[in-house]
């Protein structure tokens, strides 16, 4: 077993993870600096789009996506590293199942549960934000939203009920984690699109 | 008195008249105005420009200046300026109700770094060589040239881009994407639109759907790194011959098919993939292709 899948790192790298701040506050203000500068060279206003209401819990929600992906980061980064990968390969053909690392089922079971609440606890702090303004889009954008969200929760929902009869298998945690991903980047862009009036 | 009242009571018909006439005649006057505005622009400048509803057709050429032409049905909708480095322009959104249509034809310095945005918008963009900038909600984008780099989003609009830029991102939702060109680093993601790739050699690409079919034709740089994943649609995969290197594949709840060749030179080996395993060829790239419920299909030619 290599040492980047040993459960007792894994467990160490997680636990750092978590302890982890969930934001950093930048030292100083930039921004003042920065608008004054834009000032002084403005040469002529130009109308702009309003900008969009933010609602305060924007911040709660980049917080969590990032807390998860740090989560992932850990998570991924020991489910990709298999045995053997780096090393020097054999010039002949070699034909053989992907290696799956057995340590990874009973030690990563709860972390992984964690991870895919932060998840789950992201996408539905960024629904309830497209919901919200869900009347504001052209009927037939909120159709496209609708069915691609609907793709995306069925394949989830497929991937959760294959990692509940194999919970050890690292290639269904490797797919939700993607699935997970696609849906809070497409969620993301479903929160710009442009509203009708706006 | 009385007499007022009734030259009042005769007046009020005419000016009726006036009034119809006087909308027949400017609505079409207000309904389709002419764009026709030129600003001087940096080479390398910056333009950043925003329509709705209609279409915007940008091309670079060798001039420092920037030329929009074309119509607008939003009233007195459009605006611009800005400096020599930087300009944003565009059409107005309606206050309420659906943006009327502009169609906006774009003439910008080659190497200007391009921005735009739009919602029921088809964009075209032709022979930029900065880095172009596209999100639009349901129209088609299209950009074609030898562009640094593209980021291009569009939701159930197809996604075309016939160009090789050193880094692209590409993303529909349900519209298809097709790429004809290479890169060095490139993400392209649909949620059930179909992707296409052909024609370019890739050296990090990550190419993934949810419920879309994959399809790449062609040939990967040496020490290559490139995935293919989908849950539900298939990858169809055909690799240059001489492409070596270690294959990944898996279909847990699909299929498998495929030969390959031991290629650099020598008799090619044909030899079955595994239905979820890892086929180690020599040195070279690395290839993951990934199926969740589909196909993947493998083949070297």
């Amino acid at each position: 077993m290599s040492d980047e899948l040993d459960p007792d790192r894994l467990r160490r790298l997680l636990a750092e993870a978590a302890g982890l701040p969930r934001a950093i506050e930048p030292e100083r203000d930039a921004w003042p600096p920065i608008r004054e500068r834009i000032e002084s060279r403005r040469v002529r206003a130009i109308p702009g789009r309003p900008l969009p209401d933010l609602a305060p819990s924007w911040r709660r929600v980049a917080r969590l996506t990032a807390a998860a992906a740090a989560v992932l980061i850990v998570t991924a980064s020991v489910l990709v590293l298999r045995p053997g990968r780096g090393k020097s390969r054999p010039s002949d053909i070699t034909v053989g199942p992907t290696p799956t690392p057995a340590s990874l089922s009973p030690a990563s079971a709860a972390p992984l549960s964690a991870v895919l609440a932060q998840y789950e606890e992201a996408a539905r702090e960024l629904e309830a934000a497209v919901r919200a303004r869900e009347l504001a889009l052209e009927p037939a954008t909120r159709q496209v939203v609708r069915r691609s969200l609907a793709a995306i929760d069925s394949a989830i929902a497929d991937l959760r009920a294959a990692l509940e009869q194999d919970p050890g298998s690292t290639a269904v945690v490797r797919y939700l984690a993607a699935a997970y991903e696609r849906k809070l980047d497409f969620l993301k862009r479903a929160r710009g699109i442009p509203a009708r009036g706006l | 008195m009385h007499t007022r009242h009734r030259h009042r009571r005769d007046s009020l018909p005419r000016l009726r008249h006036a009034a119809l006439i006087a909308l027949v005649i400017g609505a079409p006057l207000a309904a389709q105005e002419r764009i026709d505005h030129r600003w001087p622009l940096d080479a390398d400048g910056m333009v950043r420009i925003y329509n709705f509803n209609g279409t915007v057709r940008i091309t670079g050429w060798s001039r420092d200046s920037v030329v929009v032409t074309g119509t607008t049905e939003v009233f007195r909708g459009f605006f611009g300026g800005g400096t020599t480095k930087a300009l944003k322009f565009g059409v107005e959104e309606a206050i309420k109700g659906p943006t009327p249509r502009s169609e906006l034809t774009v003439f910008l310095p080659a190497r200007a770094r391009l921005w735009v945005r739009g919602a029921s918008t088809d964009v075209e963009v032709r022979d930029v060589a900065g880095v172009v900038d596209v999100g639009v909600v349901s129209g088609r984008v299209r950009v074609s040239g030898s562009p640094a780099e593209v980021y291009a989003e569009t939701m159930d609009g197809d996604l075309e881009v016939e160009a090789s830029p050193s880094y692209f991102r590409g993303k529909t939702a349900t519209g298809r994407l097709t790429w004809t060109g290479g890169g060095d680093d490139v993400t392209l993601a649909t949620v059930s639109g179909a992707i296409t790739v052909a024609g370019g050699r890739l050296l990090r690409a990550r190419i993934e759907s949810i419920t879309g079919d994959i399809r790449y034709t062609g040939s990967l740089k040496p020490g290559a790194n490139v995935t293919f994943d989908t849950h539900a649609g298939d990858v169809w995969l055909t690799l240059a011959k001489d492409t070596a290197g270690e294959l990944s594949v898996d279909a847990p709840f699909g299929s498998v098919l495929g030969k390959i060749y031991k290629g650099q030179g020598g008799s090619p080996v044909l030899i079955a993939l595994p239905r979820s395993g890892t086929v180690s060829l020599d040195q070279g790239v690395t290839i993951t292709a990934r199926s969740f419920k589909g196909r993947v299909v493998v083949v070297q030619q």
